[in-house]
Parts: structure tokens; C-alpha cells; sequence
């Protein structure tokens, strides 16, 4: 009875440190039921109370875990899950504590609540994001975000002391009332509820913005001119209400409450979604994407190269590296051009490309992965392309795909992750 | 599969393993690409990952990498963070 394996919850892909939560160390490319360890403290109180009760009790965790998650992060080696109860859930390589567990436990195949932190109990999770072997949470009453793991360029943005969290989670000091955190490879950026940003960690190709040089505030501290190992505001000069925020490996997109989207960081894939990387390799200045096939923006997404924007009318607008089909590729114009039309990839697009979904595809939620991409409907339909080495696009292959599939699961999916070649799948009905 | 890497990669944006004398990178698919001194000094200059079958180039200064005698305490890249 510890274990509870879910009918709701599948993840497929890269899983050499039982990040995918399935209970194995295999990779595997067919979507595959997720398990949950229930703490000892819940079994004892199982076994402890009367039988009707330790029933309900049992009858509302899996209520709990039943329910469609709030978030669902991919790391590099672990994941997190947050309930619709607000609890927060781990599974993973563990070796830095990054996937919250407080025992010398170096790595876990199956996902286990994250209870204990230094400061005081969090009763329930807001957001979640998972770095390479860092994780940061977002508690829901104050907006705090807690560190867990391993961070060398400032990712837990807790001072320069404090470069290893283990399990237990430290509470970066200086933000709250935090709705979002998200993170590139070795840099952190959270939204407030008032709509202001702050970030941390490199700023080696700007993917923090521009400082001013002569702002000798303390808490600016830098080192070697890149790396900011507590949170300081970015993106405050133009006086926009941020609504969005996503985070490729070395760059950063941000949402307006006008609808308008700003791009800084590395263009080596021109994953800014303006200029040539030949002629603009990285830049720390903001600027805003006005492409003329780009409407009001509804949501944005970063890969760790590319960029995917959803617009209001159900368009995906997509640019940045392709050279595994991270970007897609829609069909020729001219029907007579099929021929070979595959085999002649486009290794990037630096700017906006429309990728052509199925007739009626009316998005609802999207989800990149390190070099590949979910997308589902509204009628709970899943579709995956890029970069499938490990299995990751969830077809029942690991072939690279350059046009969106069909993901191999029946049932109306209504949630999507992605990881570092690894994805998750919430289906409504499994 | 053609042949090409999947990036070019500073030696100072490596992270160094004191124990087993090897940098590494992270990789899209969760493990890291990794190489070690004694294959810089070789004038490798290609890091791999266990796991797939991406690879990254290295960039780096061969001088920094020279073996002056049998002294092996090489000056690990200037500026790699050690862990």
C-alpha cells in the first residue's frame, strides 16, 4: 500500500535517475503510469487510526493525486509535481537535495512529497520550476520561493554563502507575493503579483538585462561582472506590467499585459526572434517583437533554443533552432516540392514562423522540453515534435519529428510537462 | 545520422570534477558531456555524452592545457568553477 500508482498521470523519455517517476531507471518511449511513495508518517497515521477513517484518509490522497496538477517541471535529472491540493511532489536524482527529500537518498524512481523545510511548513505549493540540479518553489500564502539543491551561478539566489541547499530548501530573501519562477540553465527569473520581475544567477549573455553599472546597491552583488547571486529587479525601465515570463538555457521572453513580448539574452540560434545570429549573437537591451504575423499574445514558451508564442487566435508562432526539428517544418507550399522536402532541414529560424497545426487545433496548453515540444486542445488531444532521442514525443519511436504527431495515449489529456528529453501527460479520463 | 555537434562550448563555461579530472557540460537529455584533462592535453577537443549521441566541441587555448613535465598539476582552465 505505500505506493499508489496513478490512471491519470504517464511521463516517457530520458529517466537514467528515476526522474520520470515510474518506478524504473529505464528510459521508455510510450507513456507510462506514474508512481507516488506515501510517506511513512501517512501510512502510520493509516495503520494507526480506525479503519473507516484511515480509509478516507487513504480515499482523499488519492483524491488528491487524481485531481489534474496545478504544474508539472522537468530538471535535468529530477521533476516536481504540484497537486491540485497544493502539495508538492518530487521524484529524481536527489544527490543536492534538488528534489527535496531531507535523507541521504540520492535518487528516487518514484515521486515523494516534499515535506520538511528549515523555516517553517508550507501548507500549500503556488508554482514550481526545475533547473539542471536546483528546484524552486513558490509557497502559495506569501508568495516565497524556496531553494532546493545545487547552484553554483547563483541559481538559489540565497548570497554567495550558499551554494548547496540540500533537501530541507531555503527561502530566498528579498521577494514575495511571487506567482511565477522560472529558470534557464544556470539563470532564475520570478514575476510578483504586482506584475515586476526579478532575477538571478549569470547574466553572462544578458539573459538578465542591462545594470547599470554605477547602481552600487548591496544587494547588487556581482561577480565577475556576471553572476548575481541574489534577486535584483530587472526589466523595471520602461514601467510595463509583466504578466508572463519564460526562460530558455541562456535567454528570457517577456509578456506585457498589452499583449506585447520582449526577447533578451543569446541569439546564437536566434532564439530572440529578430535578428540574424550572425548579426546579433546575444544582447542585454530588451526588445520588443513586432512582427507583423504576430497578434495579441496569449502565452509564451521557451525551449532551451527556441521560443513558441500562442497567440489569441490559436496560431503558434515559432522560432530559434531546428536542427532537430525543435521548430518544425511546415509542408511545401508547392505540392510538387514533397519529394525530399524532409530531408532538407532548416537548422534555425530567427524569426517568427507560423507552424501549421491540424485543421480546428484550438490550443490549450503548451509545454517545451530541453529540444522538444507538447501541445494539447481543448478536446484533449496531444501533439509532440523535435528532438525524440530519448523517446520523449511519446510516439513508440525515438525518432526526431519535424511536424507535430499524435502522442501514443488514449483519453482526453489535459495537462503537459516537459523536462531535459522527458515528458509527462495528465489524461483526464485514464 | 550526419555527423555535426550539437554546440560549441567554452572550456570556462565547463564545470570542473577535482576527483575524476573531468570537465563537464550539461546536455539536453539530462546526462552531461564530459572530457577529461589528459584528453585536453592530448588536443581532443571533443566532449561526449554517455547517454546519446550528441557530442560539443570544445573551445579552449591548447597552452593552457600543456603538460610542461611530469608535474600532472595542470592549471585547470583559468576561470572553471570547481565542484
Amino acid at each position: 500500500m505505500p505506493i499508489i500508482q496513478s490512471n491519470k498521470l504517464f511521463a516517457c523519455g530520458s529517466n537514467g535517475n528515476g526522474q520520470l517517476g515510474i518506478g524504473s531507471f529505464e528510459d521508455t518511449n510510450i507513456p507510462t503510469a506514474c508512481k507516488f511513495f506515501i510517506t511513512k508518517q501517512t501510512e502510520q497515521q493509516l495503520e494507526s487510526q480506525e479503519f473507516q477513517l484511515s480509509q478516507k484518509t487513504f480515499n482523499s490522497v488519492l483524491e488528491n493525486l487524481d485531481t489534474k496538477p496545478k504544474v508539472i517541471s522537468g530538471g535535468g535529472n529530477h521533476s516536481a509535481i504540484i497537486t491540485s491540493f497544493g502539495e508538492l511532489w518530487m521524484s529524481g536524482l536527489n544527490d543536492d537535495g534538488q528534489s527535496g527529500i531531507a535523507s541521504d537518498s540520492l535518487k528516487e524512481s518514484k515521486f515523494n512529497k516534499v515535506e520538511i523545510l528549515d523555516e517553517h511548513e508550507v501548507r500549500r505549493w503556488e508554482y514550481v520550476t526545475c533547473g539542471w540540479n536546483f528546484s524552486l518553489a513558490v509557497e502559495e500564502e506569501n508568495g516565497y520561493i524556496y531553494s532546493f539543491g545545487k547552484g553554483v551561478y547563483g541559481e538559489l539566489g540565497c548570497g554567495e554563502n550558499v551554494k548547496k541547499t540540500g533537501g530541507r530548501g531555503v527561502r530566498i530573501k528579498g521577494v514575495e507575493g511571487v506567482e511565477k519562477v522560472v529558470c534557464g540553465l544556470r539563470h532564475v527569473v520570478c514575476l510578483n503579483k504586482e506584475g515586476k520581475c526579478f532575477g538571478w544567477g549569470s547574466n553572462k549573455y544578458g539573459q538578465l538585462t542591462k545594470f547599470d553599472k554605477d547602481n552600487n546597491e548591496k544587494s547588487h552583488k556581482k561577480k565577475k561582472e556576471t553572476l548575481y547571486f541574489e534577486p535584483v529587479r530587472i526589466f523595471h525601465d520602461l514601467n510595463l506590467r509583466v504578466i508572463d515570463v519564460a526562460c530558455g538555457q541562456n535567454h528570457t521572453v517577456v509578456l506585457t499585459s498589452d499583449g506585447e513580448l520582449y526577447t533578451f539574452g543569446l541569439n546564437k540560434y536566434g532564439q530572440l526572434g529578430y535578428d540574424f545570429p550572425n548579426k546579433i549573437k546575444f544582447s542585454d537591451i530588451p526588445k520588443k517583437i513586432d512582427h507583423e504575423s504576430i497578434g495579441k499574445v496569449k502565452s509564451i514558451h521557451c525551449g532551451w533554443n527556441n521560443t513558441i508564442i500562442i497567440c489569441d487566435d490559436d496560431k503558434l508562432l515559432i522560432w530559434g533552432r531546428n536542427d532537430h526539428g525543435q521548430c518544425g517544418k511546415n509542408n511545401p507550399e508547392n505540392e510538387n516540392d514533397v519529394d525530399g522536402w524532409m530531408d532538407k532541414p532548416v537548422p534555425l529560424y530567427y524569426l517568427p514562423q507560423n507552424l501549421i497545426l491540424s485543421e480546428g487545433f484550438e490550443i490549450e496548453e503548451c509545454a517545451c522540453g530541453s529540444e522538444h515540444t507538447l501541445i494539447i486542445s481543448k478536446q484533449g488531444e496531444c501533439l509532440s515534435w523535435g528532438w525524440n532521442e530519448h523517446g520523449n514525443c511519446g510516439i513508440g519511436d525515438n525518432e526526431n519529428r519535424w511536424q507535430p504527431v499524435k502522442v501514443r495515449k488514449a483519453g482526453n489529456i489535459k495537462k503537459v510537462g516537459g523536462g531535459c528529453g522527458n515528458s509527462w501527460i495528465w489524461v483526464q479520463d485514464g | 545520422m550526419t555527423f555535426s555537434f550539437y554546440d560549441e562550448i567554452e572550456i570556462e563555461d565547463f564545470e570542473f570534477d577535482e576527483e575524476t579530472k573531468t570537465y563537464h557540460y550539461p546536455c539536453p537529455c539530462g546526462d552531461r558531456f564530459e572530457i577529461t584533462i589528459a584528453d585536453l592535453m592530448d588536443g581532443e577537443d571533443i566532449a561526449r555524452c554517455p547517454s546519446c549521441s550528441l557530442m560539443v566541441r570544445v573551445i579552449y587555448d591548447p597552452e593552457d592545457f600543456q603538460d610542461d613535465d611530469q608535474e600532472t598539476n595542470v592549471e585547470p582552465g583559468k576561470q572553471a568553477i570547481t565542484v
